[in-house]
């Protein structure tokens, strides 16, 4: 066994142990494996982030497009019994849903549990009755700069979140009133999870790819559900519900695409024209997977009710990893849906109604998680866009998406965890100027801010270049122009509530544990890095995906101009203009004196020591005396695009879906049309 | 980049102020002249500028002040990287950076005034940055390149990308604060929010904040220019008609609301700049 094998298997087989470990420690009465759970934890995600730098490191797919394959030795599915272990594998967690939709008593989950487990077992009658074992040449495991991203993502900055849950999980249980020893359970559950997604990132072969997939699901309802409250317990059925479908499309790719088919055959075949409408179909199949699991429109109300879940389930599964998979796997065929050309286009739109409906939705909430949501959803649309303009820069940007995205949404999540476990709310009004209490907490948040909307953070970098790679499509342009204007909006809106000096009382936050503060201060220097490097870090991370997908260096980071002709200006000399701003700000705050002058409040203001000021039950600082010599306080609040109330919501709700079954049924016809070769 | 044209964009945009100061000089003496009134000197925004710049006043918290003076320098930033030949649309998302940072700047004290102000400007953002990103676009699509300089010398892009007019008129006035655009603050008298953003800002504060509007102005003029190097006489001519249909509607329209201003702006600017967007996608493809 080679290095890179090694390590390969490592990645899968760490957490995997570390989960079974801790799963272990959780069975013990009254909490006594708790401390052994968190040094478990603390040891098994520093090991799997080791594993990945030196899988990543050994593989020498850092910088360069090159691919490698890897074999899982005797569980290869081209041996004969593991293959067909392997495509049972589907239909046994079928069996498992089937059980938690009972339990649920949700007939819709039964259903659709039975489905997948039918699907299961025929793919395994199909490969039983083929005879002879089929699978990849050279190993069912690929190794290739998309995959080595996803990996960083989910080992690195993964194992941050996870790390972060340790000094979380205990402090949000005794919260809600339930007994920390049920923790080391919530870690197990965390630690299977990434082995779960390493093994779909690293899967080539379909069965593989399956397996992984339905176990994400799987850790997605037990983490969600693991409240066990109503809410809780909602959460988690309606994500299973949405991820069944997908799952349900990803099995009936895999069944038409027949066993020993891989990700790279089935693209081939569709690049290729050999395929026929089965392409089509397998094509559609993992789009469908892709849409639901990325909470695209109109799948996005699971990602929505998943909020309820504890902070490090929003940021791992939720924003970081598990959601990207969509958006990873579209990556990776977005060389066969451009192939069956008028899928690709089906996706692009579908993601840019996603990117800017998501986007504009977000500036009605004030419930700080799900503005974060909404924003997840909309930057998992950009992704798609990518994969739909399918172009090296486009796919490029995509891959910078995820890296970014993933940084600063895990810092968002976190710290807003952070705060509600400290102030007991996520209300951005009750938390109006926060940042001028507790200036560091507030101020992850607000980098995490920078982060997603300021250039020339990675994230701006990816739209900019989505907007020059989609340049010729108008409605594309458009919608790709409102949803950046929206996004930046929402980030404004935010950290202007936060930002804000408010006089008199408000939620201070108490203590931080400093598994919590390590994650948190990781994760924002990450962030500033990325800020100052964003054009080699594109050149590691963005371009090697392009050439690997596409065959085609973009050179994304030379220059940030592209595909349209060349000009002189530089990331650098951005970043260097933004930091210059920065500093100056800094400057001339620092400079200022520290005045506390009355706000305006067109002479009714009551001044201090005029009569009524410090004797004012309200206080001094807006208090003014209003109409009938009321005294009135004029505590200002935010803006909310809030048009007709309740009313207005379901409008806005309904909007998105409306939109997202129109993206489907483009989809779907252009599957029909890619299927039969018609073309537009 | 050589050495001559960056010196020749940094003087030209220290010099831009100037401009703008003089137009909005022009502005005030039309609008006088259209209610019978004389009207200030023509340099009265200038003297004005200089006036608040003298002037002693505490900021009303250190970290407005911080951010109004970061958004003037983006705001210059992004002007000068349009004319130094950079990429237009870089410089464009550079603009919404200077805007974010006025925003921020005004949301920084619990004022009502001010925060009213403030919600409104995001409305303005959301309204303004679409429209902006679009012409940008179309006129990279239509030249080949977003270099400025690229886009600078390719002929034809007035007369080729006709109803981006429209949308660059709708810019400017957002960006000049101008009727029906002047909801978070307002250079009328009888508005019901008159100074909403910057109602807490004085003295060379709110000068730094002016100074970053008029950037922003300047900005959205250097566009026009862009398209219009090739054929200056039809461009000094529709831009005077717009700028004069700039100030007549400021003089003679109310305040929209601000679901009537993203209406008017999306409904208007976005339509002919989707338009637009058609068109140079069908004349680059013909080339």
């Amino acid at each position: 066994m080679d290095a890179i094998t090694l390590w390969t298997v490592a990645l899968l087989a760490i957490p995997l142990a570390g989960a079974a470990a801790t799963g272990l420690l959780a069975r013990l009465p009254s909490g006594r494996g708790s401390l052994g759970a968190a040094a478990t934890t603390v040891g098994t995600t520093t090991l799997t982030a080791v594993a990945v730098v030196l899988a990543v490191a050994s593989s020498g797919v850092v910088g360069s497009g090159s691919e490698i394959r890897i074999g899982l030795g005797p569980l290869d599915p081209s041996s004969g019994p593991a293959g067909a272990a392997w495509s049972v594998a589907p239909a046994a967690l079928g069996l498992v849903f089937v059980a938690i939709g009972w339990r649920a008593r949700s007939r819709s989950i039964v259903l659709l549990a039975l489905v997948q487990l039918a699907l299961g077992v025929a793919a395994a009658v199909a490969e039983l009755s083929a005879g002879h074992p089929a699978g990849p040449v050279g190993g069912a495991l690929l190794l290739d700069p998309l995959a080595g991203l996803l990996l960083a993502v989910s080992g690195l900055v993964g194992g941050l979140i996870v790390i972060y849950a340790v000094g979380y999980e205990p402090v949000h249980l005794a919260h809600r009133g339930l007994s920390p020893a049920r923790a080391p359970a919530f870690l197990a559950w965390l630690l299977l999870f990434l082995a779960s997604m390493h093994l779909l990132v690293l899967a080539d072969d379909l069965r593989l790819l399956v397996v992984g997939w339905e176990l994400t699901t799987l850790c997605s309802w037990g983490l969600i559900a693991f409240d066990g409250d109503r809410p809780a317990l909602a959460g988690a059925s309606q994500a299973l519900r949405y991820n069944l479908v997908g799952g349900i499309g990803l099995g009936v790719a895999a069944l038409a695409a027949g066993p020993g088919a891989g990700l790279t055959t089935v693209v081939a075949e569709a690049v290729g024209g050999t395929g026929g409408a089965i392409a089509a179909l397998i094509v559609l199949g993992l789009v469908i997977g892709a849409i639901t699991k990325s909470a695209l429109l109109p799948a996005h109300p699971w990602l929505l009710g998943a909020m309820v879940a504890a902070a490090p389930v929003s940021a791992l599964l939720h924003a970081s990893t598990m959601v990207k998979a969509g958006g990873y796997l579209l990556l990776r065929i977005s060389p066969a849906l451009a192939a069956l050309e008028p899928m690709a286009v089906a996706v692009a739109v579908l993601g840019a109604l996603t990117f800017a409906g998501a986007a504009v939705a977000a500036l009605r909430e004030h419930d700080l998680k799900r503005a974060l949501a909404l924003s997840t959803i909309s930057s998992l649309g950009l992704i798609a866009v990518g994969a739909g303009i399918a172009s090296p820069e486009a796919v490029a940007a995509g891959a910078l998406v995820i890296a970014f995205h993933a940084v600063a949404k895990a810092l968002a999540f976190l710290t807003v965890g952070s705060v509600e476990g400290a102030t007991g709310t996520r209300d951005v009004e009750a938390l109006a100027g926060i940042a001028r209490r507790a200036p560091r907490l507030a101020g992850a948040f607000l980098v995490a801010a920078a982060a997603m909307a300021l250039p020339p953070f990675g994230l701006v970098v990816a739209k900019w270049a989505l907007l020059v790679a989609g340049g010729p499509e108008p409605i594309l342009v458009a919608l790709l122009a409102i949803g950046a204007a929206a996004g930046v909006a929402l980030w404004t809106m935010l950290s202007v509530r936060l930002l804000l000096r408010r006089t008199g009382p408000g939620p201070a936050p108490g203590r931080i544990s400093r598994h919590e503060r390590a994650a948190i201060a990781t994760l924002a220097g990450a962030a500033v890095l990325g800020l100052v490097l964003a054009a080699p870090v594109a050149t590691t991370i963005a371009d090697p995906v392009a050439v690997a997908i596409t065959g085609t260096d973009p050179h994304l980071a030379s220059g940030w101009s592209l595909a349209l002709g060349t000009s002189d200006f530089t990331v650098p000399l951005v970043a260097a203009l933004v930091v210059t701003s920065a500093l100056v700000v800094a400057w001339v705050a620092s400079r200022v004196h520290r005045t506390t002058p009355r706000p305006y409040l067109a002479g009714a203001d009551l001044r201090a020591g005029g009569g009524h000021g410090s004797a004012s039950p309200m206080g001094v600082g807006t208090a003014f005396r209003g109409p009938g010599a009321r005294i009135d306080r004029a505590a200002s609040a935010g803006f909310y695009w809030r048009a007709g109330g309740a009313a207005g919501e379901r409008i806005s709700s309904r909007a998105l879906l409306i939109a997202g079954w129109l993206g489907l049924g483009l989809l779907g016809l252009a599957a029909l049309l890619g299927g039969t070769g018609v073309g537009w | 980049m050589t050495p001559a044209a960056v010196t020749l964009a940094l003087v030209a945009t220290l010099v831009a102020p100037l401009g703008v100061g003089l137009l909005l000089g022009v502005d005030r003496r039309m609008t006088a002249a259209m209610q019978l009134r004389v009207g200030p000197p023509l340099l009265q925004p200038l003297y004005d500028l200089t006036k608040l710049v003298a002037k002693r006043s505490p900021a009303a918290d250190r970290l407005s002040a911080g951010l109004v003076a970061g958004q003037a320098i983006l705001a210059a930033g992004a002007f000068a990287m349009v004319l130094g030949g950079g990429d237009i649309l870089v410089a464009a998302l550079v603009l919404g950076v200077a805007r974010v940072l006025f925003i921020l700047a005004a949301g920084a004290v619990d004022s009502p005034y001010a925060q009213l102000g403030v919600g409104r400007e995001v409305v303005l953002l959301v309204a303004a940055e679409p429209l902006l990103i679009m012409t940008v676009v179309a006129y990279g699509v239509a030249a080949g390149s977003f270099a400025s300089s690229d886009v600078a010398s390719h002929e034809g892009l007035v007369l080729g990308l006709p109803t981006l007019g429209v949308t660059l008129g709708v810019l400017l006035a957002i960006a000049l604060r101008k009727s029906p655009f002047d909801l978070a603050t307002s250079h009328h008298a009888h508005q019901e929010l008159v100074k909403g953003s910057t109602t807490e800002m004085a003295g060379p504060w709110l000068a730094l904040a002016e100074l970053g509007h008029w950037y922003e102005a300047a900005m959205v003029l250097a566009l026009v220019a862009l398209a219009s190097v090739g054929a200056p006489l039809i461009a000094a001519g529709l831009v005077a008609l717009s700028y004069v249909v700039a100030v007549v509607l400021d003089n003679t329209v109310p305040r929209a609301t601000w679901r009537a201003a993203i209406g008017i702006a999306w409904g208007v600017g976005g339509t002919a700049a989707v338009v637009a967007l058609a068109m140079a996608g069908a004349t680059a493809g013909a080339v």
